[in-house]
């Protein structure tokens, strides 16, 4: 018995820098920020009581609130579905070895590389209606990030962007971690290349698939940099607000901290609730070796 | 149901794809290898052979020696460096895989982790047959022809694998193809296992009509399954025949020592020649050849001198003779009713097996670790070969 406990104790003291390191940066702040919710909170961030749903109801009851809840629903339901086909299609595209495999798979993987302040102010100029490629080649005449109609499409076309390289190489080594007799047999089969890709390749990396959507889901919850960076506090960010960037805007900017509260909670209770979901989903679709 | 014909097909890896294989201190001691030239590693070299319709033909030979990578251009799977592929008189050296109407059983299985059994074996049947009924039909006649029928409704995951090589053969057999492969389908099992799966394996070939090459490196696989071998070294083919020809006349030192357990001795001797008449000479022990097999001798222009002769250790005698040789008695392995006696000849080590089993049922050994004895050979059971080229005297 008293070898047990003091093994433990042992474990405990290794355990023990990664442990503060996580009450000090996720824990508490994440209960600070639930009590922060239910409370009156001064802009120097101090409790002043408690207020109840107070904070709820003035939340959900600001006018940008079904415009933030809706562009990031749109977001998470447009980049992870889309960085999932990119990067399957991607990946099936360099899953042969070729001489040239080394140049496009550092290619593909190359937003992996670049910050993401970085990526924004590419993406500005690139999208720029006077001086951007974009228009350019397509021969358009769009200001993509100064018109409300367009600024959402211009964000999560970058978010997307950004994500993709990761991504990729992931799927990558996923799909040629499949032994290679495998495809052989199909080959041998005559299993046509579609079947092939749908029955057996994709379903055999569904577990990498699994982790990229979840990963993407809750990063596309939490979209918030290019409407941050890019828009700003512009005419046009209310086109563009999210969850997050409004929550940004309310924490940092306007020292609204129990709105900023409110804010993330509701992000946190709708992204774990999906990933929940398809934890269930998991179960009956996901194949693992 | 259909023939296969190879006219001198080679395989080459070229250099780069070889050299990312081989590890780079290997380098250096392979680039005294034969096989390899600034062209590539040869793999196979000029293989022939006609596989005749419903044959069973078993490509037999060391590990390396290039059997799957013969039958993976049969398949389709390898490109063919040179030389023709015909199946059912049809050049097919550009034809996919799936043109080719072949199956082909992997050594490790190659079934699909994520589909049940049943779906395994009816997966290539999908495209071909519309009706479901009917694909139905034909996964539960072959799922019952190899005894899984009670496992249809499992991942492969759970399944032994004796299990697995079954249902990897009823992936192939369902699609009836012209040409079954099968590459070491037995290897990964244990032995007593393999022995049921080598008859199963007969029982099957008896029906299911259809034309198989089988690779193995076991010969009793290829003495017991084959109509007809195929022994290959580094590449090339080294003889061709059933089962009974190779084990009889052997080609060559290589083939002789290849076929057989345990394996054909091999002494140094010599061979002297008086008009038509050759006597075999080592030490004291000196024998004639014989009629017939100097008639071969002499038509084949066999001068004598200096040879390797070969003597199966079923064929080696203990004698009281005069004519004969001596060799110290080494370790003694009893099999059962025979004992394999380890003999050393002239620094040389032998084998020698001889039966034991009393008509009484008793074992009666009388052979001494240590001692010295005396030995001969009958002379039917003797093999000339050429002491510089090991290619058997009288072929
Ligand atoms: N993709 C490849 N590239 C280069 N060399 C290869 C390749 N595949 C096989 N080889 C070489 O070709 C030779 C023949 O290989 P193969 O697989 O046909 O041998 P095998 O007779 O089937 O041997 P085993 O009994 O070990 O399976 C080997 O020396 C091997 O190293
Ligand atoms: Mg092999």
């Amino acid at each position: 018995m008293k070898m047990k406990t003091r093994k433990n104790l042992k474990v405990l003291l290794f355990l023990l820098p990664i442990l503060l390191f996580a009450v000090v940066f996720v824990y508490y702040p994440f209960i600070r920020n639930i009590v922060n919710s239910f409370s009156l909170v001064n802009a120097k961030g101090e409790i002043r009581g408690f207020a109840g749903l107070e904070n709820y109801r003035y939340t959900y009851g600001r006018k940008d609130f079904p415009q933030a809840l809706k562009h990031t629903l749109l977001i998470a339901a447009i980049n992870v579905p889309a960085t999932l086909i990119i990067t399957i299609s991607l990946a099936l595209l360099a899953n042969k070895r070729r001489r040239l495999s080394p140049l496009y798979e550092t290619l593909f993987t190359m937003p992996m590389s670049v910050s993401m302040s970085a990526a924004c102010m590419i993406f500005k100029s690139m999208f720029s209606p006077s001086v951007g490629i974009i228009n350019y080649v397509f021969g358009l005449k769009i200001g993509w990030f100064e018109s409300k109609e367009t600024a959402l499409a211009a964000c999560l076309i970058l978010t997307i962007w950004m994500g993709i390289g990761f991504d990729f190489l992931l799927m990558l080594s996923a799909l040629r971690g499949i032994p290679s007799h495998i495809i052989e047999a199909t080959r041998v089969d005559g299993i046509s290349p579609l079947r092939r890709i749908f029955r057996v390749q994709i379903p055999l990396i569904s577990p990498t698939i699994f982790y990229v959507f979840c990963t993407n889901f809750v990063l596309a919850m939490m979209t918030s940099a290019p409407m941050i960076i890019i828009m700003g506090v512009s005419a046009e960010s209310s086109a563009t607000n999210t969850l997050m960037s409004m929550m940004y805007q309310s924490g940092f900017s306007s020292s609204d901290y129990g709105l900023a509260a409110v804010l993330s909670i509701t992000a946190f209770v709708l992204t774990l609730g999906f990933t929940i979901l398809s934890f269930v989903f998991e179960r009956k679709r996901v194949h693992y070796q | 149901m259909a023939s296969v014909v190879l006219k001198n097909v080679s395989k080459i890896y070229p250099p780069a794809e070889w050299a990312k294989i081989r590890k780079k201190d290997q380098a250096s001691d392979l680039n005294a290898s034969p096989q390899l030239s600034e062209k590539g590693f040869a793999a196979v070299t000029d293989f022939s052979l006609e596989i005749r319709d419903k044959e069973f033909i078993v490509l037999v030979g060391p590990s390396g020696c290039g059997k799957s990578t013969t039958l993976r251009m049969i398949a389709g799977l390898e490109e063919i460096s040179g030389g023709e592929l015909y199946i059912d008189d049809r050049l097919v050296n550009e034809i996919e895989p799936k043109d080719r109407d072949v199956a082909m059983v992997f050594q490790n299985y190659a079934l699909y982790p994520h589909m049940t059994v049943y779906n395994n074996i009816a997966f290539a049947l999908k495209k071909r047959i519309r009706s479901k009924a009917e694909i139905d039909r034909k996964v539960r006649e072959a799922a019952e022809i190899l005894g899984i029928t009670e496992y249809l409704d499992r991942k492969p995951k759970s399944l032994s694998g004796g299990q697995r090589q079954r249902v990897a053969i009823g992936r192939a057999i369902v699609r009836n193809p012209k040409v079954m492969l099968m590459d070491e389908p037995l290897s990964n099992l244990d032995a007593k296992l393999r022995n049921q799966m080598r008859e199963e394996l007969l029982t099957l070939r008896n029906r299911i009509d259809t034309t198989f090459v089988y690779v193995t490196h076991d010969q009793t696989e290829a003495m017991t399954l084959g109509d007809r071998i195929v022994i290959m070294k580094d590449g090339f083919i080294q003889q061709v025949g059933t089962p009974q020809e190779v084990f009889e006349n052997p080609a060559n030192t290589f083939v002789a020592g290849f076929i057989g357990t345990p394996q054909m001795n091999f002494f140094d001797a010599s061979l002297e020649r008086d008009g038509q008449r050759y006597t075999v000479r080592m030490g004291n022990f000196h024998a004639d050849v014989g009629e017939e097999a100097a008639r071969k001798l002499a038509f084949n222009n066999v001068t004598g001198g200096d040879i390797i002769l070969g003597v199966r250790p079923e064929s080696i005698t203990e004698t009281e003779d005069e004519v004969s040789f001596s060799a110290r008695v080494g370790v003694l392995e009893l099999m059962g009713s025979s004992v394999h006696i380890h003999l050393e000849h002239n620094g040389k080590k032998a084998i020698m097996v001889t039966q034991v089993l009393g008509e009484n049922g008793k074992l009666k050994m009388d052979y001494k670790p240590g001692s010295i004895m005396r030995f001969r050979f009958a002379r039917e059971a003797m093999y000339l070969f050429d002491r510089q080229t090991g290619k058997n005297l009288e072929v």
